[in-house]
């Protein structure tokens, strides 16, 4: 099926081409009805589609030619326009013999959808249409007229609408021109002002009156580059857009008298042309005012690079202490844009202080003493400012200061300087200092010193506590296993137990032989003790107590130990018993040691019951000697009777000896028992 | 006359200390074994008696079982008299049935004095009784303080014998002791105090 397709708008033609073409319809354009006409009588057509308002012949015009045409009129006629949109337009169409008449937009759905229906069911009404216009060609032409001038008073009235509308933008645009807060100012084409507006005057810091007249080039704005060396007036953005005829753009420091400060402005200059001229008539400088951005930029740049040396530093924890100072102080330097800097750790005390390291700038300029240097914090000493009086301290003009001792000779030379101490739980223990910066120190620095000072503290400190703390673990691991100590860990919820390298050399085993459950843990133990231990094991767990027990295990070759375990479980907040942590201690030798022990003293109480037997024996025949010694006042009386007591006493310390070492007897069997008493 | 009965198997010893409690007005009876002892006791009751404990065949612990366990002498106030120094298990064993522990050699002056005390302690529990009788205090509280004031004299002996040192094993039970803070307090409702202190006895 072919579509003839009928618009002056190339951009009309295509999208109707376009969405054609992708229904399958082959589409033939033209761009008004002259050569619409043509193509017709070319080739045939399955269907016509027209805008109306076209150069040449318009889209009435042609259909009236298209179904005037004996031929042609068979072919379906679709009116598709935005311009002929009145009620009064579309029945004209109608009347005309077109079978539709849309109005743009429409939804390409439904035009596609509209363009099925009317090429099925054209033909009929079309020709019966066409015969009832076509005989009044008088009538045709006056309502066609007034269809025309319709629309070129509709044109007239949006003309009209524009010219007010171009005004109304006009004093909008001097409204937004003063109001705005960019500066703007128009130079003629020599480079003149002409005009600025009321954020120009402020940025610049000069009334209208006295810029007026002034070129970009005029010396009197002393611009500058950002590295402050002279911005030459030819460079100025405005003059290179007046020379080039392109927009330029350029950043510049200018002085503000006002202010007495320099301003940073973002300039954007556009060159102004007169249709059909090459060379401009003037230039529009406009500009924003970034002094706040430039130094807030600054501000960030320092800040990230602060903190890229607060990184870095904790980088390097594993280096040397020496090491890590260096690196802090020329830090230091970085982050406070100073010439010099060292930081010096202080005596407990706080009576000294002990610098390690200087900057390099320091040792390249003045004769210091060999490392490490030693200063009285009581003494003429002005970087222990900070110390004596426990707080940041800047002198921004050493000259005047009037702590100021002087400086040993060899001393760089300062100028101004800052001090902050570095605290731990209230002592100060190292202090960090810097001096010459190009501008003045603020708190903003010390505050910035203070964090470097504190990172690094802690840097130092957090790497002694690891050693101690890698030191500790060390002598722990080797006090385990010296005291053959080793750990038992168990997880209830995923039945794994855990040795430790002592626990499983006590169990005589390799790591890879321990399967990690209680059932392997309990498959050592001597089976004598099985049953207890299992209950002492369960019980524990269950009531989520802590036992201390001791049994006997079996090693693998057969070899029977003694171990005591300590077993502490941990709770769960609900009550239940996760997780059970202990030591298994290898006893064998001090219960041996026990026994042997326990053999002596049985040894001993038995003679020493032997003894008590004996000391009877002797007290009955004492008794007699008493009592026939006291039943008269003899001469000797009282001397056999102490002689008598005295005996007595001695044996009596043999009973009380038995008596004692019953007693241990007693104890060590309550106490470390697993022995009946043997012969 | 009160009247004590001596047992012990060395005839010696026996003359010279029944000699000394006549002297000092006791009356005497004596056995030279625990067989002779039992023999006399079923014919007579004495007020004290003195016992030997190493003694051929029947020793003095198994006389005293005896004695404890016939009807007529269950009541009959038991002091031992021993050359044998006390053991640990003996005394928790022994001390609820004994009245005193006497270790031999002792002179005569001792044996007369720990006598005379035993009796005097007699004499403290009777008008003990009897007022708190009086007083309308219940029979069990009473037997049962008797009881407990009995222990504690002979804790308080043993302890003396054994010395600072080795008496610190030796005390009354803390239910004991408790029970007899317990009684101690129903018998002060009834104005009755038991003065500790001037009961202690020294060996």
């Amino acid at each position: 099926m072919k579509i003839l397709v009928v618009d002056d708008k190339s951009e009309n033609r295509y999208m109707l081409e376009s969405m054609l073409r992708s229904s399958g319809y082959d589409v033939v354009p033209a761009i008004n009805g002259v050569e619409a006409l043509e193509k017709l009588h070319a080739d045939t057509f399955d269907l016509i589609i027209s805008d109306i308002l076209m150069p040449r012949m318009d889209g009435f015009m042609f259909i009236r030619e298209c179904k005037t045409d004996p031929v042609l009129n068979k072919i379906p006629f679709i009116f598709y326009t935005a311009s002929y949109t009145s009620e009064k337009d579309r029945e004209f169409g109608m009347s005309l013999g077109a079978e539709q008449y849309i109005l743009k937009p429409i939804e390409p759905d439904e035009f596609l959808e509209i363009i099925k229906k009317t090429v099925l069911s054209a033909p009929s009404q079309a020709q019966a249409k066409v015969a009832r216009e076509v005989r009044d060609e008088e009538a045709f032409f006056e309502t066609y007229n007034s269809r025309l001038v319709h629309k070129l008073e509709e044109k007239i009235g949006e003309l009209q609408a524009s010219k007010y509308s171009l005004e109304e933008s006009e004093s909008e645009l001097r409204f937004l021109f003063d109001t705005m807060t960019e500066g703007v100012l128009f130079l003629d084409s020599d480079g003149i002002i002409i005009r600025a507006n009321k954020a120009a005057e402020d940025i610049l810091g000069l009334p209208f009156e006295q810029m007026q007249g002034r070129t970009s080039t005029d010396e009197r704005w002393h611009a500058v580059y950002e590295d402050g060396t002279p911005f030459p007036g030819e460079r100025h953005p405005a003059v290179q857009a007046l020379d080039s005829g392109r927009e330029t753009t350029g950043v510049m420091g200018v002085y503000n008298p006002s202010e007495d400060d320099y301003r940073w402005i973002d300039i954007h200059s556009v060159p102004q042309f007169h249709p059909g001229e090459t060379a401009p008539f003037g230039v529009y400088s406009r500009f924003r005012d970034v002094t706040l951005q430039k130094k807030i930029r600054k501000e960030r740049e320092l800040h990230s690079k602060r903190i890229e040396e607060l990184l870095e530093l904790h980088r390097i924890i594993d280096s040397p202490e020496q090491t890590i100072m260096v690196r802090a102080i020329d830090a230091s330097l970085v982050i406070t844009s100073s010439a010099y800097g060292f930081i010096g750790l202080v005596s407990d005390d706080e009576s000294k202080l002990v610098v390690h390291a200087w900057s390099e700038g320091v040792m390249k300029n003045c004769t210091v003493p060999s490392m490490p240097v030693h200063f009285n914090i009581s003494g003429p000493f002005v970087w222990g400012e900070c110390i004596r009086q426990r707080k940041a301290v800047i002198i921004n003009n050493f000259d005047d200061y009037p702590a100021k001792h002087g400086f040993p000779g060899g001393h760089v030379a300062i100028d101004h300087f800052m001090a902050v101490p570095v605290f731990d739980m209230g002592r100060i223990v190292a202090m960090c200092a810097v001096a010459n910066k190009e501008e003045p120190y603020t708190s903003d620095d010390a505050g910035t010193l203070t964090t470097l000072g504190n990172t690094v503290w802690e840097i130092m400190h957090r790497k002694q506590s690891a050693e101690a703390l890698r030191k500790r673990e060390a002598q722990l691991l080797e006090a385990q296993r010296l005291a053959r100590l080793g750990n038992i860990d168990y997880d209830v919820t995923g039945n794994y137990l855990s040795l430790s390298d002592e626990g499983l050399r006590i169990l005589g085993i390799q790591a890879e032989e321990f399967q990690g459950t209680l059932d392997d843990y309990y498959s050592r133990i001597h089976p004598d003790d099985l049953d207890q231990v299992k209950t002492m094991y369960t019980t524990c767990i269950e009531s989520g107590g802590r036992e201390i027990f001791e049994h006997r295990i079996l090693r693998p070759g057969g070899e029977e130990r003694y171990v005591q375990v300590r077993f502490r479980t941990v709770k769960e907040p609900g009550g239940t018993v996760t997780y059970c942590s202990g030591t298994i201690q290898d006893i064998t030798d001090r219960k041996l040691t026990e026994k042997q022990l326990e053999v002596s003293i049985l040894r001993i109480t038995q003679n020493l019951e032997q003894m008590a037997i004996l000391n009877d024996q002797i007290r009955n025949p004492l008794s007699v000697i008493t009592a026939i010694t006291d039943l008269e006042d003899g001469q000797y009386k009282q001397k056999i009777l102490s002689a008598v007591r005295e005996i007595n006493d001695l044996i009596t310390r043999l009973d009380q000896g038995w008596l004692e070492s019953d007693k241990v007897r007693k104890f060590l069997k309550t106490h470390y028992g697993f022995y009946e008493e043997s012969g | 006359m009160k009247t004590i009965m001596l047992v012990d198997d060395n005839p010696t010893l026996v003359m010279l200390y029944s000699e000394v409690l006549r002297r000092n007005g006791y009356a005497v009876r004596t056995a030279l074994s625990g067989k002779e002892c039992l023999d006399i006791l079923r014919e007579s009751s004495p007020d004290l008696i003195l016992l030997d404990i190493m003694m051929e065949p029947m020793d003095g612990w198994e006389v005293l079982t005896e004695i404890r366990s016939g009807n007529s002498t269950k009541t009959i106030p038991v002091m031992v008299l021993s050359a044998k120094y006390p053991q640990y298990d003996e005394i928790s064993s022994h001390s609820p049935h004994i009245d005193g522990y006497v270790m031999k050699p002792v002179t005569h002056e001792s044996l007369i004095r720990i006598v005379g005390d035993f009796f005097r302690f007699r004499d403290y529990l009777d008008t003990l009784v009897t007022r708190a009788e009086e007083r309308g205090a219940d029979e069990a509280t009473i037997r049962e303080s008797v009881a407990l004031l009995r222990h504690w004299r002979m804790v308080e002996m043993f302890r003396s014998i054994l010395g600072p040192d080795l008496g610190r094993e030796v005390s009354m039970d803390p239910e004991q002791m408790e029970r007899f803070n317990v009684l101690k307090k129903i018998l002060a409702g009834h104005g009755i105090t038991i003065d500790e202190a001037g009961l202690r006895i020294e060996s």
